[in-house]
């Protein structure tokens, strides 16, 4: 190293780190630091849901060194299976999104989000005018698309969409749907006014929502953006989790990252690469491993699962993907803690049992505050997820004795109706013979 | 052996990957009251604190969640330094042509413009170019980018030199941290002219590459950008929440793989990171050797030793047998190796990085199939074969080319075992793909299952 390292940036003396530990003890410590942490029961939302991911998925693929030790598939003669992973992924999206061509490259779906404002920029030269983003659109969504547009030179403006686009040009929009509130807004009308102004519509969506509800790209929108974090990625805390993007017809070429393609070997078999190849090497990078998480089949039964387990206590014949939780006028039952969650103390039927299922620790769900949307009194809204479907007694038992009540919303109809199912029913091909 | 080129493929131990999935660190939601995630703060405060110890930096922040992201952070954090200096006019980023290509990309999205500044004929940064790109933009120079080591695989005599003039016109300095596989226990970007760095975990700190994510960058900077480094909303640390905004959606990026990293560094300590860096750098120097009557290595430091990494210059060859890189890399595959990086940074050349997670006899094995292949090559040159119908155009070799009809001009043996019978041997599914089918038809998704047919 004295031959190689030049002598003038050479550092004094050792690291100051702590001496170093056997394997056993360092696993030892990170049980201790994992033990440190209290999942609870998660169910304030905000583009995060307990999911269970199958134990065959987590012991096959998780943690299955040949999934998750490999390079990105530049090579892709010796990547087969894991491009075909890939292209799955891509054709669940775009088959749930509405869109004909999805990519497998983004991190979250805040930066999701702020791709797509950019990738409108690139490829719709026309508009101009500020980025407007739904004042429903999940919290660090808007902010994260704030970030990236002060940096470069876009304005930000962030509206209240219930009563349509605001007034003068913008060069882009962006809808949750369904939004951050649990409210489902259908964005045809925003849609068609924001095509009428020349503007291009990007739709962040949850993506098991779209097994119910009709696809965006089918109502108009040029993008849809999203996490699919709930098809079996654990929350991990905030990531690392699979974010999504799917575009219409004229916009693929604009895509951030390289999708997986179809081309031919040179027996002239399909295959699977990297396409548009004319790009950097060094690419945007793809969340390889938690893209094969998810297994397209059972993701509409998840989706009824999921409304099913809110609808149950909820009014008759009301339709909706996200309940919300309001709760009426009792005192003393106040949250605690610091930060976005708060922990709300439950008084559990059976307590002593309720301490044996959760390490002698405090139940309760997590949930959020929201702030009122256009009225007076603060919501929390309840995010459900096919984890909770286990439990769902459980939960049911301590949100009675709150004396909790769900309030259901009617949504049109017509969103839901025409929902779609997987025009690929099976997800993947079958092996060649 | 995967010998990726600038993107230190080392070995995931399993200690390191097995706590990912303990409930603790699973399952917890990223807007968890902060009480409840007080494992995951320690953890982070260990991890930053340590990062911050291997660099020489002041402060570490963990929420990019990709290398391009921590680039992004810490570009945003030098606009934010010069903004607050009331320098408005400090937007241009200076950007050596060796770098890599997500560098330049990164200073567009942080609102700067970008002007490339020369390489010399050895590799490195051109200080007379420098210099005067430096003079001419003296009052709205913003920052340069460097990679360090190069990602020419050498370290260069000249980076203090280099941070001199850049800071003596009132930029900053930006060292990607692609390569501190090459410094760590060695030298500190903090400590020898960088403002500014981003770290990858998914290569230095051994988080698994996972077919390209999840990676972490961590945002690095000394003293003055310490306050415009990424805050978030709804972060658990009250002091964090105003600032510059989110890069990534959670407050802490992708802090479930963050065990991985500090596993690595509890089970090293400073003096195995350090012996792992000149294991590394021993491993390339190495390779460099062995090769280099077969393949000209094209750049090396001062005095001769190349650093982590060494690219082998397969242009001459190209020129006098028509043989390509291309070839090269997918008849590795039939002598069971994955491709070193191809054409970066200089086109047709590979980048070999064997990291200090080889042992010799994989080295060997990787060197004696390259040491092989030049023979190939040679034969070609010679006229025994045509590049068109030598087994290194026809590479990688499929057990369908095997079993089917033989009409090459080489045997069987030669196109599938060309070291010899070997039970290991690994069949590639497809054979040499055309890419550019694909692309003039662009389909990105399932084709139907008659598309499969024979």
């Amino acid at each position: 190293m004295a031959a190689a390292v030049p002598g003038g940036i050479r550092a004094d003396g050792d690291l100051d780190l702590p001496e170093a530990v056997s394997e056993d003890a360092a696993a030892k410590e990170l049980r201790h630091l994992a033990g440190l942490n209290r999942p609870a029961e998660a169910m304030i939302g905000l583009g995060y849901h307990a999911t269970i991911t199958p134990p065959v998925i987590r012991r096959n693929v998780l943690e299955d060194p040949s999934w998750y030790t490999a390079y990105t598939p530049y090579q892709p003669e010796i990547s087969q299976g894991r491009l075909e992973a890939l292209i799955n992924f891509q054709t669940v999206i775009g088959d749930l999104t509405g869109l004909p061509t999805a990519n497998s490259s983004l991190l979250d779906e805040g930066t999701a989000a702020a791709e797509a404002m950019t990738l409108l920029r690139r490829g719709n030269k026309k508009a101009s005018g500020p980025f407007v983003v739904d004042a429903d659109a999940l919290p660090q969504t808007i902010e994260v698309v704030r970030t990236r547009a002060a940096g470069m030179g876009i304005d930000v403006v962030v509206a209240d969409l219930t009563a349509g686009l605001p007034e003068g040009p913008l060069s882009g929009l962006l809808v949750q749907y369904p939004g951050a509130s649990g409210r489902i807004l259908d964005p045809r009308p925003l849609i068609e006014a924001a095509h009428g102004r020349d503007a291009l519509v990007v739709v962040a969506a949850d993506l098991l929502a779209l097994t119910l509800l009709e696809a965006p790209g089918e109502m108009g929108a040029d993008v849809v953006v999203g996490s699919s974090q709930r098809f079996g990625v654990p929350l991990f805390y905030g990531g690392p989790h699979a974010g999504f993007m799917s575009v219409s017809a004229g916009l693929e070429r604009h895509l951030p990252g390289r999708p997986v393609g179809v081309s031919i070997d040179a027996e002239g078999r399909p295959a699977y690469r990297l396409a548009l190849q004319t790009r950097e090497q060094h690419i945007p990078p793809r969340q390889g491993d938690l893209q094969h998480l998810h297994r397209p089949s059972p993701a509409r039964r998840r989706g009824f699962d999921v409304r099913r387990l809110p609808r149950s206590r909820g009014a008759e014949g009301d339709r909706t993907a996200h309940p919300r939780l309001r709760r009426p006028h009792r005192r003393g039952a106040r949250g605690r803690g610091s930060g976005t969650g708060q922990r709300h103390p439950v008084r559990h039927a059976d307590r002593a049992r309720a301490r044996s299922c959760c390490g002698g620790r405090r139940v309760g769900p997590l949930l959020r505050a929201a702030p009122a949307l256009g009225r007076r009194r603060p919501r929390r809204p309840l995010h459900v997820g096919d984890h909770h479907a286990l439990h769902g007694l459980q939960r049911a038992a301590c949100l009675r004795r709150q004396r909790w009540r769900l309030r259901d919303r009617v949504v049109d109809p017509e969103l839901g109706g025409a929902a779609v199912g997987l025009p690929h029913p099976r997800g993947v091909r079958q092996p060649p013979q | 052996m995967i010998p990726l080129g600038s993107c230190t493929m080392k070995l995931n131990a399993t200690t390191e990957m097995e706590p990912v999935s303990l409930p603790g660190f699973a399952d917890l939601h990223p807007f968890a009251p902060a009480e409840d995630a007080a494992g995951y703060r320690k953890l982070i405060d260990d991890l930053e604190g340590w990062l911050a110890e291997v660099t020489g930096y002041d402060r570490v922040s963990i929420q990019p969640n990709a290398g391009s992201q921590g680039e992004l952070a810490g570009l945003l954090a030098i606009r934010g330094f010069h903004l607050a200096n009331g320098d408005t006019e400090r937007t241009v980023c200076l950007i050596p042509s060796s770098a890599h290509g997500t560098n330049a990309a990164s200073a567009v999205m942080a609102g700067m413009k970008v002007v490339v500044v020369k390489a010399a004929d050895d590799g490195s940064v051109d200080l007379d170019d420098l210099q005067a790109a430096c003079e001419k933009h003296s009052d709205s120079l913003a920052a340069i980018m460097v990679t360090y080591p190069s990602t020419h695989g050498a370290y260069e005599d000249s980076i203090t030199e280099l941070c001199k003039i850049v800071h003596g016109h009132g930029g900053q300095v930006y060292v990607d941290g692609a390569n501190l596989n090459a410094l760590l226990g060695f030298a500190k970007p903090g400590e020898f002219g960088g403002d500014v760095s981003h770290l990858n975990l998914h290569k230095t700190f051994c988080i698994p590459h996972g077919g390209g994510g999840p990676g972490v960058g961590p945002v690095a900077v000394q003293g003055t950008p310490a306050p415009y480094l990424p805050s978030h909303p709804m972060h658990p640390e009250p002091e964090k929440r105003a600032g510059i905004g989110p890069i990534s959606a959670a407050p802490y990026g992708s802090a479930g793989i963050l065990p991985i990293s500090w596993a690595y560094i509890r089970l090293m300590g400073g003096p195995g990171l350090t012996r792992a860096t000149a294991v590394a750098v021993l491993s390339a120097n190495y390779v460099a050797l062995r090769l280099a009557d077969h393949f000209p290595v094209l750049y090396r430091g001062h005095g001769g030793p190349v650093a982590h990494e060494c690219i082998l210059d397969v242009r001459g060859l190209t020129k006098d047998s028509g043989v390509s890189v291309d070839d090269v890399a997918k008849r590795l595959v039939d002598y069971g190796f994955h491709a070193p990086t191809m054409s970066f940074p200089v086109a047709g050349t590979l980048m070999v990085e064997p990291t200090e997670s080889e042992d010799l006899g994989e080295i060997d094995r990787f060197c004696d199939a390259m040491i092989a292949i030049k023979g190939e090559i040679d034969r070609v040159q010679a006229g025994e074969w045509s590049p068109e119908n030598s087994p290194l155009r026809h590479a990688p070799h499929t057990a369908r080319a095997l079993v089917g009809e033989w009409d090459r001009v080489y045997s069987r043996e030669v196109g599938v075992f060309p070291t010899g019978i070997d039970p290991d041997k690994y069949w590639p599914p497809v054979a040499r793909i055309d890419r550019a089918y694909g692309d003039r038809n662009l389909v990105c998704a399932c084709p139907p299952p008659e598309a499969f047919a024979e």
